[in-house]
């Protein structure tokens, strides 16, 4: 046998033949005025009671309108509420618990019927329902009563209880949301809290129809049954596919941007990105290890935008045991790490360096006094002062999430720990499910883990991680300084005393705190020129814009981006 | 024959799903994290409100007990992180995807992968035999996943022809069915031509030349209804393959199929789905394995004795 062997060309040029003829046996056709939106999975539910996942944020942010929502610069303006209650305007009592909101004339649910306060008094009930067991129900425990009803049927110890229906019912009755009539809808608060309005734009938050529910059961979350009071209703939900949401003819917030918006749900990034350079996804996340190639484009460079999120990737200490129990060593640590090569030269220019643990952008988030560096010789320093030399450093182990950018950032970090201390640190890769219990159980030496904004305050930031009693305190850290200062800032009634309290609270976290931070994450995405109006928040969930998307038009036949 | 395929499911079938069913259960029980332990952390109150909802605080063995009670009524529960979802509901509406998928890559390597395997074996080393055995190498060497991905590239973003992924239309079925075909049509091409070339050098098929047949008639008449076994009885095995490739393929493709519902269940630790979908492909593996011994029967006389005549008593029904 002389000849070579068979031509890949040959059995490409076949290949291709076969593929040319099926494809033109089917024709495309685009529906025109459609955006079309990556959300990567399928949302595990569309009640707002069950809204995790920042796909199904997306998707209900379309679907329902809370009491208030965020503008673009993240203050808080009425959005199914009149306006925003405050000492001004009467709405916020003098003691600052109880809030009073008037429902706005004319919004209306998609079937027609006005939206009422009852109906913002059952969802929110509905949430706190202990039966119902919804995922976001804590955060609308510094509502009075809340907590006591949402905990009903577990005893002090966690352990399981059963109770009387009515004895439940007596409960709900009494959290401390009350319709005063069909347009006005009191909520009073155990103690004043400058964030509620803030809590109040989460989805779960939303408000649902009682007799909607009733009639449905869990099925009410299908298109035909769905009803919303938002821009868009439900059209179609094809699981794993996509969701196809109308816009509302004559919506009573304004005019509505688009005919339609589809929300994929493609798992794969590079898939995506594909997609989009095939015209079929209007925005699409950059892949980070692609970013060069798109900068390097120049028709695709055109079409990048890039927003700073409101999430601090961070490594957290287990302060429990040694030697991390020691705040010379977390210093020592902290100061290891060359945040602005990391970001530079290994993630591709993409993120912010982190020089404190509240990312730019949130109230009190000012540079602490002590900012956070990469100083290797005050590193080693502190290490000797804890009593440590390189080599004979305990053997550590740095657990993460085996997702993502995880893995990078993890051996990032173990290179630097050698190289700068000396110290060789173990990876153990986790996946998500396995790695929770271990970080909620105290069970590591390093953690990576990071946090996104829920709505944009401190009070979601510094209380639950870092204070002694806080119920995601995974380092076991205690300081009674920072508890203080935590405490000052959310019983002060003066706006600046309450800012200088949570920002002594964060310098106090940077100085003897449990973590090590790296950087506020950034969000590499293309939009297609047919696009306009397309207003990205770092509030954003999964698809982009997903708070403006109302506004956001689309001009049909353009060539496609390439 | 009934009766044989009765006993077979019945006494081989069943007890096996049972097996596979508490085996699934402990693994899954004794893997690290729950269904609430993925996303966002959550406070203890809320994680016992769930555990409660789902029934997860319930001992161990109370919660086997009660899923084997379901299982006999054929209730598989509900999803755990799908809440208002039944897990049957969800295996049902995510079947046909995966099914259709299946059935086209077989349709394509089944004749595919018989033919070209027949034509090399007549002239080993011709050009033809080298084309399948580079078909063989490749597509059983490179991974599903890396397939797809050059798929995309060379179909979708160089030459235009094809949308890179989606689901709904029909040209959304071409690529992923390509890439899913490749690893049984290359395992059966190198069987089949494996076999015909044994046969081909068998005494029967001399006689048939000598008596003056043409080789076509020869590979047909007499050649291919001998061998035709070997690569039936690999049916039940293409079809785990095909499993396996469609977790990657319905990834990469964004296709609503099982593969994808089973490894987004993996992760998030949703119990009854993951014991959904295993006693799913379980029952298809076994009735595949059934069905390609049955049709062997069919074609294979000496077969279909041994299955219909009463057997010693050594003889248990295996799958």
């Amino acid at each position: 046998m002389t000849r070579p062997i068979a031509r890949p060309a040959f059995v490409l040029a076949l290949l291709v033949a076969l593929v040319t003829i099926l494809a033109a046996a089917c024709a495309a056709d685009d529906a025109p005025q459609r955006l079309t939106l990556n959300i990567k999975v399928d949302p595990a539910s569309l009640d707002p009671a069950h809204a995790v996942g920042t796909e199904a944020v997306s998707v209900q942010r379309q679907l329902f309108r809370g009491l208030v929502r965020f503008d673009a610069a993240l203050s808080i303006i009425p959005d199914v509420a009149l306006d925003v209650p405050s000492h001004e305007n009467g709405g916020l009592s003098d003691n600052g618990r109880i809030y009073t909101f008037a429902i706005r004339d004319g919004a209306r649910w998609s079937d027609g019927r006005p939206v009422t306060a009852n109906d913002f008094v059952f969802a929110l009930r509905r949430v706190l329902d202990p039966g119902e067991a919804s995922e976001q129900a804590a955060a609308f425990h510094a509502i009075a009563g809340a907590a006591a009803y949402n905990t009903a049927l577990l005893d002090d110890d966690g352990e399981p209880r059963s109770r009387p229906q009515a004895e439940l019912d007596a409960l709900r009755d009494a959290v401390a949301i009350t319709a005063l009539d069909a347009n006005r809808l009191q909520i009073t608060l155990t103690q004043p809290n400058p964030a509620f309005l803030q809590v109040l734009t989460l989805t779960a938050a939303f408000p649902v129809r009682a007799d909607v529910i009733q009639a449905h059961g869990p099925a009410w979350t299908r298109p035909g049954a769905l009803v919303g009071n938002g821009p868009f209703t439900l059209s179609a939900w094809e699981r794993d596919v996509r969701i196809v949401l109308s816009a509302v003819d004559d919506w009573w917030g304004g005019d509505v941007g688009v005919d339609s918006l589809e929300f994929r749900m493609t798992p794969d990034d590079n898939a995506a990105y594909a997609a989009y350079l095939a015209g079929e996804l209007d925005v699409v996340e950059v892949p980070t290890a692609l970013v060069p190639d798109v900068l390097a484009n120049e028709v695709l460079a055109g079409q990048l935008t890039r927003t700073t999120d409101l999430t601090t990737v961070t490594f957290v200490f287990n302060t429990q045991r040694a030697p991390f129990n020691d705040p010379d060593v977390r210093r020592a640590f902290a100061a290891a790490l060359d945040r602005a090569t990391f970001v530079n030269a290994i993630n591709g220019g993409i993120g912010q360096a982190a020089q404190g643990w509240l990312p730019p952008g949130l109230p009190g988030a000012e540079l602490p006094a002590n900012p956070v560096t990469f100083d290797p010789d005050l590193a080693r320093t502190l290490l000797a002062q804890a009593g440590y030399d390189g080599p004979a450093f305990p053997s550590v182990e740095l657990a993460f999430a085996n997702v993502g950018a995880s893995p990078l950032q993890a051996e990032f970090a173990q290179e630097q720990f050698r190289r700068h201390l000396g110290v060789d640190v173990a990876l153990t890769g986790l996946d998500p499910s396995a790695y929770g219990p271990r970080l909620f159980s105290g069970d590591f030496d390093i953690g990576l883990f990071f946090w996104t904004a829920d709505f944009p305050h401190p009070e979601n930031w510094l209380p639950d991680l870092f204070t002694s009693d806080g119920p995601f305190n995974f380092g076991g850290w205690s300081n009674a300084a920072f508890d203080a200062a935590v405490a000052a800032a959310r019983s002060a009634n003066d706006p600046d005393a309450r800012l200088s309290a949570w920002r002594d609270a964060h310098a106090i976290l940077m100085a003897d705190g449990p973590l090590a931070v790296l950087l506020h994450r950034e969000r590499v995405r293309l939009v297609s020129p047919r696009v306009k109006n397309l207003i990205l928040t770092p509030l954003d969930g999964q698809a982009a814009g997903d708070n403006f998307l109302f506004q956001t038009t689309r001009t049909d036949k353009l060539v496609a981006a390439r | 024959m009934l009766r044989y395929t009765v006993q077979r499911l019945l006494l081989g079938g069943l007890p096996l799903l049972f097996l596979i069913a508490t085996i699934t259960f402990l693994l899954m029980r004794a893997t690290p994290g729950g269904p609430w332990d993925g996303g966002r952390p959550l406070p203890a109150a809320t994680i016992e409100n769930l555990d409660r909802r789902a029934g997860l605080q319930a001992p161990l063995p109370a919660q086997y007990g009660r899923f084997l009670l379901g299982l006999i009524q054929g209730d598989l529960g509900a999803s755990l992180t799908r809440p208002g979802q039944s897990v049957a509901g969800l295996v049902r509406a995510r079947a046909g995807a995966s099914a259709l998928l299946a059935g086209l890559a077989l349709a394509i390597a089944v004749p595919a992968g018989l033919a070209l395997g027949a034509a090399a074996a007549r002239r080993p080393g011709g050009r033809l035999d080298r084309l399948s055995l580079l078909l063989g190498v490749l597509g059983s060497a490179i991974p599903a996943f890396v397939l797809a991905i050059g798929a995309i590239l060379l179909f979708s973003l160089w030459l235009d022809l094809l949308p890179p992924g989606g689901w709904g239309r029909p040209q959304h079925l071409i690529l992923p069915t390509l890439v899913l075909a490749i690893l049984p049509g290359a395992i059966l091409t190198r069987l089949t031509r494996t076999v015909v070339a044994d046969a081909l050098s068998a005494g029967y098929v001399r006689t048939a030349a000598a008596k003056g047949l043409s080789p076509r008639l020869v590979l047909v008449r007499h050649v291919l209804p001998n061998v035709a076994p070997a690569p039936l009885m690999l049916l039940g095995v293409l079809v785990a393959d095909l499993a396996a490739g469609a977790f990657l393929v319905e990834y990469v493709f964004g296709i609503p199929g099982l593969g994808r519902l089973f490894v987004d269940a993996v992760f998030q630790r949703d119990y009854g789905v993951i014991m959904g979908v295993a006693l799913f492909f379980a029952a298809l593996v076994i009735v595949t394995t059934l069905a390609a011994d049955l049709l062997h029967a069919a074609l294979d006389p000496r077969v279909r004795r041994r299955l219909t005549e009463p057997q010693p008593s050594s003889s248990r029904p295996s799958c």
